[in-house]
């Protein structure tokens, strides 16, 4: 058994970007986070943030124009053989990866099997691709994995064609294909976006009974934050290709540090059974092209928008090259003219890193709710 | 399966019935009496007799829709009347000419999807590479060269450079009764070989085309990604699923394009002197002998309908949700 | 757990403000235009019909302009405005020129100023000796009584170019009309044209022009409306999903309600809408035509000998293959080069009309 510290899955200082007619969109920009056996990570974060690019990313299923730019994806494996990088993994090792140490789940149900293929005929094929076992075998092994994610009748039902599920059902098929291979780490991107809400408490059930039978590690990747606090243990929150956030869920609900995840939670209307009004943030993502100098969320930024209002326009100290230092104006570049791209991730806390200049902690910036 | 088999049957009734109406207005609708005119120019001078036979076939003393079921009845047994120029019941004509031109065709549309789906699969796998690239302007430029265009070429410089093994007319040679087996179907092949390469080339640059658009199409969806990221390999991912998908279009296409085959046949079979039904058709036409050319267009109508059926069967068997959604 | 934290985090993305509304044809030129090869096929077209258009001043035994008997004269250039419908009654032909026997060529001097076209020769004039090899004076050579090819083939163009259009023209009328009624009205109509459609696409295109072409005059005329009168089955398909697809959009349930008739609607509302992806399929259509044209002249059922046409062309060039194989360059592209022509301003506006294909090269 493996140490809890020792991570499942390190990605290190992640870069993907897409090459578009208009130029290139950076949709991961640096990204790094761990996951740890048997626990749950979140990735959160509003949609075109690099969420699910983050996921393809680590299953290396970016296609061109797509490109992993830079970085590290290490898999840790359960004995002590040293880590594999799956980045620079060749293609037909990656095969064995695939489905047998890392499964994936994706969001849209209804679009992510074969029509033309029966259902049952979908999962053997993905038993018989890790595992040395005849056909027979393997649908029967089918049979049983449908019927362990509750599908009723699973011998008539495997027998049938995509198009006569229901989503909700096809979704638990997908799960079930997912963890056939037993995997270490179960890729969840958005997997219950596309379903109506009972049927999502049902699949999130699934996945924490499943969760607890294998103790496998999952990547939870949703713009939900209701979800977050059902299934996660760590929260990293995006925005615009970045990790602005990184915390367990306790301190990330409680202390939020960063003004994004403040606000996402301020749009959480009633969470903290406080009685506001859900308020939604104001402006929209930026357009992947045409990012903000400096910190990206700026222009959307409650903060930074009251420290100049407060006069401080120039303000933050920021300490570069250990030495020397920059002033900052108002979170948009440093007075000698030269773009430091952003604010990085630096602790404020334990385990609690925030991706903002201005941020000391939660209770220190005092933003009060609106 | 079989109630969408039977419904698509039911439906190419009337579909069948259009046909022998158009047919049949095509004849009547000309002006005058079908039979006096038929035989303006009509080489031969037995013409009181013909007259008879045409006005006998066609019923001429009967009211219009009589006629017609009267007509209809006898196509049903095969029976297309007398050929003006050899006296010869047409079907026995169109008979001996039909597995030519059949043959010609089925053969052509083997060779064609065995090179069409390998060159278009390995096109879309490798879109953008240099193999995709040269193909595609080889294959653009084959499939805007007119068929006929690069067959006068192509007879015209066997014309300037004779190829002994290689005849450019007709379908055997004279010695070929005395051929043994072998010998006979090398002697079939070889005269093929040319009219099959101008009859092949145009609809293989097409499929290929085709085949890799939808490659590309089916390549991007969502169960390709699934697939992959369940680890199958690159062959189970490109052939099972993603080629599988592509099927159904290029079955549909397939039957979409057949009338077109059957109409190049025509001037393809003229130019090699090829024994089929579209040489026949031609000269049919050129002594206006009525009955065969009427005999033709019903029965080559019916065979595309016949290939069109068995597309939509084939296309419903790959995919369950066409029959299903019937 | 209120569930509106979705809506909540998704509001806004900041898009572009929107365009001024723009016409469906004008879109679609503007992805056209960035088509190079599209572009490419556009300006063969468009050089294609000029020369038909102007092939008395290429191709022709009479002057462009020329100073004879102390008077100036442009035969050739009245010849050009003569093509052009109802004006060959104002216009008429100076003195001599118009006369059959009159040979401009001998009757005007070198010593009179003259300008005569590129090729001096017209394309039913013997000039020379039978099948000629190309030489300076006859660029392509002769045919088998000594006209001029090169000549044959400018004014092969006319044909071409006239059943392009023409054919086509009649078959994307018969094709909306058909269709649309079929897409708008549903029910017993559309069964009934449904069928129809399906009937007429049995037959091989040039079985039924043939059957047809037996009974009426092998005429260039006759030709171009047997062609369109079959070649409109696609063009209906389509216009018949098209308008099954948008006759339950909003816009057109607005025009009912404000009185519109089912003919307003069709013509006014829903065609525009459906056009512009139509206009790919006339492309190719046009291309099929010429092509059909040309076969059906091979076979001796399209323009009459002499008058010269690309089919019958490629047919003396195929007759006499073993004598003057050069013969058969000459129609073979220009045949080639319109049917590339057409198809790739068809694929170019295919793609410009469909947002799926746009991106991809």
């Amino acid at each position: 058994m493996m140490p809890p510290d020792r991570p499942m899955l390190d990605v290190v200082d992640l870069h993907t970007r897409f090459r578009t007619g208009d130029g290139v969109v950076r949709a991961v920009d640096g990204v790094s986070f761990s996951i740890h056996r048997g626990q749950t990570l979140a990735l959160v974060g509003e949609s075109g943030c690099g969420k699910s690019a983050t996921a393809l990313s680590i299953m290396r299923l970016i296609d061109p124009p797509g490109e992993i730019a830079d970085g590290q994806i290490r898999l840790h494996s359960v004995d002590d053989n040293p880590p594999v990088d799956l980045r620079t993994l060749s293609e037909r090792r990656l095969r064995e990866i695939r489905g047998r140490r890392v499964g994936m789940v994706f969001q849209d149900p209804m679009t992510a099997l074969n029509p033309v293929l029966p259902v049952g005929g979908q999962i053997a094929e993905s038993i018989r691709a890790h595992r040395p076992v005849d056909r027979r075998r393997a649908w029967h092994d089918t049979i049983e994995l449908l019927d362990d994610v509750g599908i009723a009748a699973p011998d008539r039902r495997a027998r049938q064609y995509p198009h006569e599920w229901s989503g909700g059902m096809i979704q638990r098929a997908l799960i079930a294909m997912a963890v056939a291979g037993r995997p270490d780490l179960l890729i969840a991107d958005e997997p219950t976006t596309a379903l109506d809400v009972t049927t999502q408490a049902q699949i999130l059930e699934l996945l924490q009974r499943l969760q607890r039978e294998f103790g496998m590690a999952i990547l939870f990747i949703t713009h939900d934050l209701g979800i977050v606090a059902d299934m996660a243990d760590d929260v990293c929150v995006m925005y615009a290709g970045r990790i602005v956030e990184r915390a367990d869920v306790r301190t990330l609900f409680t202390q939020p540090a960063h003004p994004y995840t403040q606000a996402l939670l301020a749009a959480l209307a009633g969470f903290d059974r406080s009685p506001t009004r859900a308020e939604p943030i104001p402006g929209g993502v930026p357009h992947p092209l045409h990012l903000p100098d400096g910190c990206r969320f700026h222009p959307r930024c409650v903060l930074s928008r009251r420290l100049a209002a407060d006069g401080r326009r120039e303000t933050a100290v920021v300490p570069r090259d250990r030495e020397s230092v920059i002033v900052l104006r108002n979170c948009i570049r440093p007075v000698d003219g030269r773009d430091i791209g952003g604010p990085s991730l630096r602790p404020v806390a334990a385990g609690h890193d925030v991706a903002c200049w201005e941020a000391n902690d939660g209770a220190a910036i005092g933003i009060a709710r609106p | 399966m079989t109630r969408y088999v039977v419904k698509r049957l039911l439906l190419a009734v009337p579909t069948l019935l259009g046909i022998t109406i158009v047919t049949f207005a095509v004849v009547r609708l000309a002006p005058g009496d079908p039979a006096a005119m038929q035989l303006d120019g009509t080489p031969g001078g037995d013409s009181a007799r013909l007259h008879e036979q045409l006005r006998a076939y066609w019923r001429l003393d009967q009211p219009l829709h009589r006629q017609y079921a009267g007509w209809l009845a006898r196509l049903v047994t095969f029976d297309f009347g007398h050929s003006f120029v050899d006296h010869r019941p047409v079907w026995d004509k169109i008979a001996e000419k039909l597995p030519w031109t059949v043959g010609l065709a089925v053969a052509s549309l083997g060779a064609t999807l065995a090179l069409a789906i390998p060159i278009g699969v390995i096109m879309a796998v490798r879109a953008g590479g240099w193999f995709d690239r040269i193909t595609g302007v080889g294959l653009y430029a084959a499939f805007s060269v007119p068929n006929y265009v690069a067959a006068g070429a192509l007879i015209a410089a066997v014309a300037v450079i004779p190829i002994d093994w290689l005849p450019i007319s007709g379908a055997i040679s004279d010695d070929y009764d005395g051929l043994s087996v072998g010998g006979r179907i090398a002697d079939v092949v070889r005269h093929a070989l040319l009219i099959g390469i101008c009859y092949s080339y145009p609809a293989l640059a097409y499929q290929a085309r085709f085949v890799r658009n939808n490659m590309l199409e089916t390549l991007r969806q969502d169960y390709v990604r699934t697939a992959r990221a369940n680890g199958l390999s690159r062959c189970r991912v490109i052939f099972r699923h993603a080629f599988r998908n592509t099927w159904v279009p290029l079955i549909t296409l397939l039957g979409l394009t057949i009338p077109s085959v059957v109409s190049g046949s025509v001037i393809l079979e003229v130019m090699f002197n090829w024994p089929g039904i579209g040489r026949l058709f031609y000269a049919s036409i050129a002594q206006r002998d009525y009955p065969t050319v009427m005999a033709l267009s019903v029965v080559s109508a019916v065979l595309v309908l016949l290939s069109t059926l068995a597309a939509d069967i084939a296309c419903a068997r790959a995919d369950p949700r066409i029959h299903d959604a019937q | 757990m209120p569930n509106n934290t979705s809506s909540a985090v998704e509001t806004g993305a900041n898009r572009t403000p929107r365009r001024r509304r723009e016409t469906q044809t004008y879109r679609t030129w503007r992805q056209f235009r960035r088509h190079r090869t599209g572009l490419f096929g556009l300006s063969i077209i468009f050089t294609l019909m000029l020369i038909a258009v102007s092939a008395p001043l290429i191709a022709g035994n009479q002057p462009i302009a020329c100073h004879f008997d102390g008077q100036w004269h442009f035969p050739a250039l009245v010849d050009v405005a003569n093509k052009i419908p109802f004006l060959s009654f104002v216009l008429n032909k100076s003195k001599p020129f118009r006369f059959a026997g009159f040979d401009a060529k001998t009757a005007v001097g070198d010593d009179e100023s003259a300008i005569w076209p590129v090729v001096r020769y017209g394309p039913l004039e013997t000039t020379s000796d039978g099948l000629a090899r190309p030489s300076r004076e006859h660029w392509l050579g002769t045919d088998e009584v000594g006209r001029d090819l090169l000549a044959r083939l400018v004014h092969g163009a006319v044909v071409s170019v006239k059943v392009g259009v023409v054919s086509m023209g009649i078959a994307a009328v018969l094709g909306v009309l058909l269709g649309g009624a079929a897409g708008y009205f549903g029910g017993w109509t559309d069964a009934l044209i449904s069928r129809l459609i399906e009937v007429v696409m049995c037959f091989p295109v040039f079985f039924l022009i043939l059957s047809i072409m037996v009974w009426i005059e092998p005429d260039i005329n006759n030709v171009m409306v047997v062609i369109g009168l079959t070649r409109w089955t696609g063009i209906a398909r389509y216009t018949r999903a098209e308008f099954l697809r948008l006759k339950s959009q909003d816009f057109v349930a607005a025009a009912v309600v404000s009185g519109a008739g089912p003919l307003r609607i069709m013509l006014r509302h829903l065609l525009p809408n459906a056009m512009s992806p139509l206009w790919g399929t006339i492309a190719f259509g046009m291309a099929q035509a010429v092509l059909t044209e040309a076969g059906l002249s091979w076979l001796g059922f399209g323009v009459q000998w002499p008058e010269p046409s690309w089919g019958n062309l490629l047919r003396s060039a195929f007759e006499h293959r073993g004598v003057a194989p050069a013969m058969i360059a000459g129609p073979s592209v220009a045949i080639l080069l319109t049917v590339l022509a057409y198809n790739l301003v068809g694929d170019a506006l295919r793609d410009a009309t469909d947002p799926k294909r746009a991106a991809t090269p």
